[in-house]
């Protein structure tokens, strides 16, 4: 039966994940099928990606927000989003490739041998394409091709390993059999196949030289025999790494850029044997399958060394991952599939680079075309809906055979408009559309009372609202898709975790962790610092501000007074819970929080950042505060030194509103994740980073993947087999 | 996609329920679905399996078997001597000793794993034969039917020497089993003799190429096959040179006419 009105779909939240569904239920194949509203609390979209404008413009951040070369399906819609954008419009606009800045150069830091800290940089080498183009027939999401590259890739790391070598260390080339021709890669599997067996046949590999040609041999075999049986190669794999572990062992001891090195080639060596001792390859959970184990935990049970389970490089997953449960720095834990995935994906999937940074706000790059896409497609925004109940049917109202549906949404509403207009949620800055840092208090009824009252729309403590409404399903809704963060589950979908068991073990197990940020405004660029290498993204850094990003290339698009601030430096990651959990009515609970945060980043300025920028400090040790550039300063120039109260002026946040929380993926968490797919309540989907959408791990690729799933869930469209990665080992 | 409820006055609608509900994690499906030659996804289902896949997942489900044991076995001794790398580093002799130890250990895994290295080598060289002999006409069904029965490993273990010996064999015909090769091990320095044939073909005739210990410059050559003398039994003689030094030696059995690979053979000798 054709139903000839809309479906109408109500949309619950406005972050990545809901923003992919929305768009995928608007596009236009779908002729108009389905219209959506979009319930968003307070007054801007972006959920954990939002961002606002604060003084001078400034853009400010949950956190750090890097898009990574392989986020296929973000960049995929974002680039249809600008794309559609472009064309409706009625003179030329802004591309998607005017608002990213390629960034090839990534570090982490580590402990030196010779005490302190040391950092280890790399550039990566350019990949071809951009994000979102589409994937070519050899399907670079199979295991065997992440196997061939694995093994190039440590190739590469023993021959740049080899050049460095330090003198003394016996050049065991001359071991190397007279018999082989080693140079020869070229040829027929059944060539290659035999020159691997009658290397094994010599019992072991008596030089570097030999163990890197043989990885030669095995990276061709790997990509030129169709059928690869993976447990066949791994003799050879088992040779190669006894080989390589005799020869460099011996010669990394006080060498911090060598034993870097050797750390990095340990942790390669280690997952490759893994993966096949683990059966991966053929095993039909495919990564899942080490899902139970922590990351450290696979490392160690496939032969890492300690040092290189501890080493920066290792910890860099837990970092950029915010993987600490409880917000604890002392209890990191990541399941290892994910983890795995989530590398193989970072170094073999990217395109263009590894890192796409934002010329500007996320909510600016990201959400605010979104906005207008979506508007322009008659997808009506309703600001100022906070969910308090997704209310279920009366089981016992339900015929037999019936599923269990959503009867009703409930909400508050937390300010209404002036004349009932819809909001207007965005402002200009430099030619850019924005997201103001709070509501424009013009618009709304008692506006001006709410402002100085300080509501705090985006606060889960502050319950302050104006109305209720209840929304009926046929009446105003047909299905939802629910797409708030994971935290938020258990305030609003109580009858649901109280009779789905599924539900209680997935809000029970899919844990959260809040996050500290913080950005300063520097008049003094990198080099003044005292960082004598190229902007960067570093991680693996002291706790608790491990990652550190320079964002200096958003300084143009905010409106400072010149002159401008020299770069602006981001710093995110964990915030530990306290511990009792406040009550809901707590309303400063948040602003204690964000208190805490500020003083955990003087602190860290003080102690800490000299080590990556030792001409930040004074002699006295103290961080120099008249570097932090002062957004109300007509003249950045103090009669006297600044003290650390200089800070204040600049910004940080404690993201602890439940929705804004940082899903993790614990070991032995992600059999709980429940999909978009899951058709338990057949009007309701699921969407959200939190979600069973393969990637499963805290991001925004993850979040569009969930919410093209939740429109697949509605609408079978896109189909499952186009959604970028989603069937991955 | 979406259905009314007629039941109710108001249309609710409901979804269907999903096809599938998850990824696809199998590599082998990644595989399959990335050989040349193969249509889309969405015909794999309906499409039989050919031999070589059948016997290769065969392999692959021993091999990983296999695998596992010496793969622990390997990691531990990896572990351990890399352990003592670390702390003797200041001692170079203790170093170089340990890392021998790692490299007979290592010989031994090959032993081990070798054999079932060898099978699916010679399965993928005939995959690969098998392919660029026989052009695809058009029309032409892929293969299909079940896959010839596994052929059993037959192993027996004796002594000779004083020493345990083992010996094993698989038949090339699974219809046609075989008796293991008897070991006769002439010098007492010998500690532990592991030979393991898998003649490809009926016509089998193996021979033994010189063993190698770790260092490819030590070989062990005076092992050799021969008939017993009521030409009834395939014997392997062991015998060491009077300066053998200790250590173990691994080699490859190949077939004397064609040089395919048809077993491995390991020699333990002590001091």
């Amino acid at each position: 039966m054709r139903v000839q009105r809309p479906i109408e779909v109500a949309v619950i939240g406005g972050g990545c994940a809901s923003i992919a569904a929305a768009f995928e239920l608007t596009h236009p194949r779908h002729k108009g099928a389905y219209h959506v509203t979009i319930y968003q609390l307070g007054w801007r979209l972006g959920g954990k990606g939002a961002s606002g404008r604060g003084p001078a413009g400034r853009i400010e951040e949950h956190g750090l927000h890097v898009w990574l070369g392989c986020y296929d399906n973000a960049f995929l819609l974002l680039r249809q989003c600008y794309e559609e954008l472009n064309r409706n419009a009625k003179g030329p606009g802004l591309n998607w490739q005017d608002l990213f800045m390629p960034d090839s150069f990534i570090a982490v830091a580590g402990a030196s041998a010779r005490g302190g800290w040391a950092h280890w940089a790399a550039h990566f080498p350019a990949a071809p394409g951009f994000p979102g183009d589409p994937i070519d027939e050899k399907n670079p999401f199979a295991l065997t091709y992440y196997f061939a590259r694995t093994v190039s890739l440590l190739r590469t790391l023993l021959l740049s390993l080899q050049t460095s070598r330090p003198s003394g260390v016996a050049n065991a080339d001359a071991d190397a059999s007279e018999d082989e021709n080693l140079d020869e890669i070229q040829g027929e599997p059944i060539d290659i196949a035999t020159k691997i067996q009658n290397m094994l046949r010599f019992g072991g590999l008596a030089s570097a030289a030999v163990a890197v040609e043989a990885l030669a041999l095995v990276e061709v075999a790997l990509r030129s025999i169709p059928r690869v049986p993976d447990s066949a190669l791994l003799p050879a794999l088992e040779a190669i790494a006894s080989a390589i572990r005799k020869q460099f062992e011996q010669i990394v001891a006080s060498d911090d850029h060598t034993r870097h090195q050797w750390e990095i080639i340990d942790l390669v060596l280690a997952n490759l044997v893994g993966v096949v001792r683990f059966g991966l390859l053929t095993d039909p959970r495919g990564l899942d399958a080490i899902n139970h184990l922590d990351q450290r935990e696979w490392l160690r049970i496939n032969g890492a060394s300690e040092r290189a389970i501890n080493s920066p490089f290792t910890r860099i997953l837990y970092d950029m991952a915010m993987a600490y449960e409880g917000g604890d720095f002392n209890r990191p834990a990541i399941a290892a599939g994910v983890a795995l995935r989530g590398t193989l994906r970072f170094f073999f999937n990217y395109r263009g680079v590894p890192l796409w940074k934002m010329k500007a706000g996320m909510g600016d790059v990201v959400f605010a075309p979104f906005y207008e896409v979506l508007r322009q497609r008659g997808v009506t925004f309703k600001f100022f809906h906070r969910l308090r109940n997704v209310k279920l049917a009366e089981q016992s109202t339900l015929p037999p055979g019936e599923k269990q549906y959503v009867e009703a949404l409930e909400f508050d509403i937390q300010a209404e408009t002036l004349g009932g207009k819809d909001y207007q949620p965005l402002c200009t800055i430099r030619g850019l559309q924005c997201w103001p840092a709070e509501p424009d208090y013009r618009q709304l009824k008692g506006g001006e009372r709410m402002r100085r009252e300080q509501w705090d729309f985006e606060s889960h403590w502050d319950n302050r609202k104006i109305a209720t409404r209840e929304l009926r399903v046929t009446h105003d809704f047909d299905f939802v898709v629910l797409g708030i963060g994971a935290g938020a589950l258990p305030h609003v979908c109580g009858e649901i975790i109280a009779t789905n068991p599924r539900w209680r073990r997935m809000v029970s197990e899919v844990k959260t962790a809040a996050t500290q940020a913080f950005q300063i405004w520097l008049d003094a660029d990198l080099q003044d610092l005292g960082w004598d290498l190229p902007p960067v993204t570093l991680t693996s850094f002291v706790k608790p501000f491990d990652t550190w990003a320079d964002m200096g290339q958003v300084v143009p698009a905010e409106n400072w007074q010149e002159p401008w601030p020299r770069t602006v430096a981001y710093f995110c990651n964990v915030l530990a819970d306290p511990q009792r959990e406040p009550a809901d009515s707590d309303i400063e609970y948040p602003r204690e929080r964000r208190d805490e945060v500020r003083l955990n980043a003087i602190e860290f300025l003080n102690r800490h950042i000299q080590h990556l920028w030792p001409k930040a400090k004074r002699r006295s040790g103290e961080f120099r505060w008249e570097l932090l550039a002062d957004p109300a300063a007509t003249k950045r120039k103090s009669e006297r030194k600044p003290t650390h109260a200089r800070f204040e002026t600049q910004f940080w946040t404690a993201n602890v509103n439940p929705s804004d929380r940082y899903v993790l993926s614990l070991p032995g968490s992600l059999e709980h994740r429940i999909s978009p797919l899951d058709n338990t309540y057949d009007n309701l989907t699921i969407a959200g980073d939190w979600t069973e959408c393969s990637l499963n791990v805290g991001c925004v690729e993850a979040a569009m993947i969930s919410g093209r799933l939740a429109a697949h869930a509605v609408s079978k469209w896109p189909a499952l087999e186009d959604i970028i990665g989603y069937d991955h080992p | 996609m979406a259905k009314p409820k007629d039941s109710q006055k108001s249309q609710r609608l409901r979804r269907d329920d999903p096809v599938r509900d998850s990824p696809r994690r199998s590599a082998i499906y990644h595989i399959e679905r990335n050989t040349p030659g193969r249509e889309e996804d969405s015909h794999l289902a309906g499409r039989p399996k050919g031999a070589a896949s059948d016997t290769i997942q065969r392999v692959i489900a021993g091999m990983v078997r296999l695998s596992s044991d010496t793969i622990e076995e390997q990691i531990r001794a990896g572990q351990v001597a890399a352990e003592k790398l670390r702390t003797g580093f200041a001692n170079p002799q203790r170093s170089e000793t340990d890392v021998n130890l790692l490299i007979e250990t290592l010989g031994a895994s090959i032993r081990d794993v070798g054999a079932a290295w060898i099978d699916v080598v010679s399965v993928i060289l005939r995959s690969a034969g098998a392919r660029t002999s026989a052009p695809e006409r058009p029309g032409t069904p892929p293969e299909s039917g079940a896959p010839d029965p596994a052929p059993d490993t037959v192993t027996r273990t004796d002594t000779s020497a004083d020493i345990t010996t083992t010996s094993s064999v698989t038949p090339a015909d699974p219809h046609r089993p075989s008796l293991p090769a008897l070991i006769v091990v002439k010098d007492v320095r010998v500690k532990n003799v592991a030979l393991d044939l898998r003649p490809r073909s009926p016509s089998f005739v193996p021979v033994v190429r010189p063993l190698m210990a770790a260092d490819p410059k030590i070989v062990l050559s005076s092992v050799r096959f021969e008939l017993s003398p009521d030409q009834a039994q395939l014997v392997l003689t062991v015998d060491l040179a009077v300066d053998q030094p200790p250590g173990t030696y691994t080699g490859v059995i190949v077939d004397s006419t064609t040089n395919e690979p048809g077993g491995t053979l390991s020699v333990t000798v002590g001091s």
